[in-house]
């Protein structure tokens, strides 16, 4: 799965440190999802579409790789 | 109660009990048992001719309890990635543990009939498999935050 969290956090013009706290992680889970080395849970996913006010799928997309 | 509810119930208990954590700030406590526990094996190895072995029961109890607070203790920020990174390290601790009970008598059948020695296999203590099993556990979880 790819994100584009790091394009949405630079149009709020945040830190990591700053969504981080914002939405209760740690920097390093940040960093982690921006890297697509881990991928957040729904709750998670959700409170960053609530941040950004946007839907999930406009900064969560699938690749083919998901769909095998 | 109805079964589902009863079920429901446990399935809630259970969550509440596998969450279960110890503050952060028992992180320090448990490496200051481990540190202590170690340099006391050591020490009472080296200098003491006959230890006694409730002696070394007692320094075994002391590290594997070190250990364990450290594994339980959160994190300074636990969320839900350092979950997943401490589920990870738990499942390599328990097929590390389970291979390394299996296999390590037989090494040390092998290392022994080379070295000219009759040793024959025999069943590893609880300790230095929990020891073991402890070790694996912390390791692969700091490792893992570390590449995360």
């Amino acid at each position: 799965m790819k994100n584009r969290l790091k394009v949405e956090r630079a149009i709020l013009d945040l830190t990591q440190e700053e969504l981080a706290q914002k939405i209760g992680v740690s920097r390093q889970t940040i960093s982690s999802i921006e890297k697509n080395r881990y991928v957040p849970s729904t709750v998670l996913a959700l409170k960053l579409s609530r941040l950004f006010e946007k839907p999930v799928n406009d900064f969560f997309e699938l690749e083919p790789s998901d769909l095998e | 109660m109805t079964s589902s509810k009863f079920h429901e119930q446990e399935r809630r208990r259970f969550d509440r009990m596998t969450r279960w954590q110890l503050p952060y700030s028992y992180k320090n406590i448990g490496l200051a048992l481990t540190a202590m526990a170690i340099l006391a094996l050591i020490g009472t190895k080296i200098f003491w001719d006959e230890r006694p072995e409730g002696l070394k029961l007692a320094l075994n109890i002391v590290l594997v309890l070190g250990m364990l607070i450290i594994s339980l203790a959160k994190e300074k920020v636990e969320d839900e990635l350092m979950q997943s990174l401490r589920t990870q390290s738990y499942r390599w601790a328990f097929v590390t543990g389970v291979v390394y009970a299996l296999v390590q008598p037989w090494i040390t059948v092998g290392v022994s009939s080379l070295l000219g020695s009759s040793e024959h296999a025999t069943e590893m203590g609880a300790f230095q498999l929990l020891f073991f099993m402890l070790f694996v556990q912390l390791l692969s979880f700091w490792n893992l935050k570390r590449t995360a």
